[in-house]
């Protein structure tokens, strides 16, 4: 067996006996699909008193899936604790003794939780959405998933969550604490859109759209966003790009301290 | 069996230098005690050889590989190390199976060392429960886990009852017997001594000696310490006048039954150079307490 697979397994293992990341993952499914549910419901029941520029924009697609927002902290904090917790309990230190070179071991970690949280993404995304068509039936529009961007844009968000676990494992590895990488997590997931609102509009719409938050708003529709804002695809690629840019800053701390 | 080489090696914590261009071999076959006041730079040691931390100078070689060259490292080399290496929430058995699993062995291996340490019972049980015993035990089975020829144990006895120390004590001695490489860190020279064959002292980061343990602990004060280049001659000249020789090194011998002055001018009439002759007041033990005690009252 070659060493990437045996790292593998026993990352499998390490997911699999801790409780901390059984609950993460827990609460990734309730929170993205009952709060994306919720929200579907309240946005059925209110349909026909919303305004003609709410009913003219209205994309029941990306609506369904506003679960996501909520999911992406849990699927953060999972990425996090998958190398923080090591490095706080100690466990890092058995871990690099078993693979010394750790870059295999660092790889191994980001194919098992990237995999375990895109294939959980995927399916909570597509839970979301038919869960959100059939509440939106009979007093709104809805999509089928046949549609034009339809699957692109719930698959899409899927892989969005499994970037971000991926963005989160890379910060974790860098920074080492818990508490800082989530916090770090948060300040560019949350914080920054935020105070990116209060920009004056032009130099808000050329720096808002590189957020990931935004990024996955604009993917996530099966409409097309705004012209200031990154296609789906583009958008993708950004994305991608900032969770390499996360591993191999952690990949480079990691190789190169004492642990 | 592969043999511990270690070669000038030097680490840095800052500027102050934990490890100093160390130099010794932990052989084969034998149990080699690590011996140093706390905070000499044992652990730094242990862990440099383990390539957890990186060594500012110098080489820590298992078997004329580093660490990070074997394959699959748990299987030619086990250690047990002082500072906690495991998480809370996961329970023993798990512990050692992510372990066998990312060094391609079965999970029958870890029954067998669950059982082997005395852990079968607790083995499903979350070891943030487990007492400071039970954890060392799950530490010694963590080591032995890919049957490895180096084991490398950081103050094992640590929270040990006197049985876990008595059944630490044999195991090291049969792992040993086994031709394996073992080495054994203390700050209690008491402790190491009765286990070990072979000592290698180290103080802030420096050798300070590396022999066998009998030389060491001889605490009759009167012998005398005798460098010559005619070691062999010398010693069986000494040995007929009824005097007791201990080789210690390719130079010099520990005699003891006679006096300095007796020794000297029974070298002169057998015509053998002497180049050293030192009578020893106190014995490296107390000489070893003495370091531990001066540097305790600095600190």
């Amino acid at each position: 067996m070659t060493e990437l697979r045996r790292l593998m397994r026993a990352e499998w293992i390490k997911l699999r006996s801790l409780r901390s990341t059984k609950w993460t993952l827990v609460a990734l499914v309730l929170t993205t699909v009952g709060l994306g549910a919720l929200i579907s419901a309240e946005t059925a029941a209110h349909w026909s008193h919303s305004s003609l520029i709410d009913k003219r924009t209205w994309d029941p697609t990306n609506s369904s899936l506003a679960g996501t927002a909520f999911g992406e902290l849990a699927v953060a904090v999972l990425g996090v604790l998958a190398i923080t917790a090591e490095y706080s309990s100690g466990t890092i230190r058995s871990s690099v003794a078993a693979a010394p070179r750790r870059t295999p071991l660092l790889v191994a970690k980001a194919l098992v939780f990237g995999g375990v949280s895109l294939a959980i993404g995927e399916l909570i995304s597509f839970v979301s959405y038919f869960i959100g068509q059939s509440l939106f039936s009979g007093h709104a529009p809805i999509s089928h998933i046949g549609d034009p961007g339809v699957i692109r844009a719930v698959a899409m968000t899927g892989g969005y969550l499994a970037l971000v676990c991926l963005m989160a494992l890379g910060i974790g590895t860098a920074l080492r604490h818990t508490a800082g990488a989530i916090a770090a997590l948060v300040g560019v997931l949350i914080v920054l859109p935020s105070v990116f609102a209060a920009l004056p509009t032009g130099l808000q719409n050329a720096v808002e759209r590189f957020m990931p938050e935004q990024i996955a708003a604009s993917s996530t529709g099966a409409v097309l966003p705004e012209a200031h804002y990154f296609g789906p695809w583009t958008g993708l690629g950004i994305l991608l790009l900032y969770a390499a840019i996360a591993m191999g800053a952690g990949m480079w701390r990691f190789t190169r301290r004492d642990v | 069996m592969d043999a511990i080489e270690i070669q000038h090696l030097t680490k840095k914590f800052g500027d102050k230098l934990a490890v100093d261009d160390l130099t010794f071999t932990v052989q084969p076959g034998r149990v080699t005690g690590f011996l140093g006041p706390n905070g000499a730079g044992k652990s730094t040691t242990m862990r440099l050889m383990l390539g957890l931390d990186r060594a500012d100078g110098g080489t820590a070689r298992i078997g004329g590989l580093a660490y990070r060259d074997l394959p699959m490292p748990l299987r030619r080399v086990g250690a047990l190390l002082e500072a906690k290496a495991l998480h809370p929430g996961r329970s023993a058995r798990e512990h050692l199976r992510y372990l066998a699993a990312s060094q391609d062995i079965g999970d029958g291996r870890v029954d067998e060392l669950l059982e082997l340490v005395g852990l079968a019972d607790a083995a499903d049980r979350r070891v943030g429960g487990f007492s400071l015993g039970m954890g060392q035990r799950l530490g010694v089975a963590t080591a032995l886990l890919g049957d490895p020829g180096v084991v490398i144990l950081d103050e094992p006895v640590n929270g040990l009852d006197i049985e876990g120390v008595r059944w630490i004590r044999e195991l090291l001695r049969s792992l040993a017997d086994e031709g394996r490489t073992v080495l054994l860190s203390s700050h209690l020279l008491a402790e190491v001594s009765v286990t070990a064959d072979h000592l290698v002292v180290i103080q802030q980061g420096r050798l300070v000696a590396d022999c066998p343990t009998g030389q060491l602990i001889n605490d009759d004060a009167g012998t005398v310490l005798v460098v010559t280049p005619q070691r062999d001659r010398l010693g069986d000249a000494l040995t007929q006048a009824g005097a007791a020789v201990e080789v210690c090194d390719v130079d010099s011998l520990v005699v003891s039954g006679l006096t300095a002055a007796q020794i000297g001018d029974l070298a002169l009439s057998a015509r053998l150079a002497v180049h050293e002759l030192t009578p020893r007041q106190t014995s490296l033990e107390e000489a070893f307490l003495e370091l531990t005690e001066s540097l305790r009252s600095t600190s």
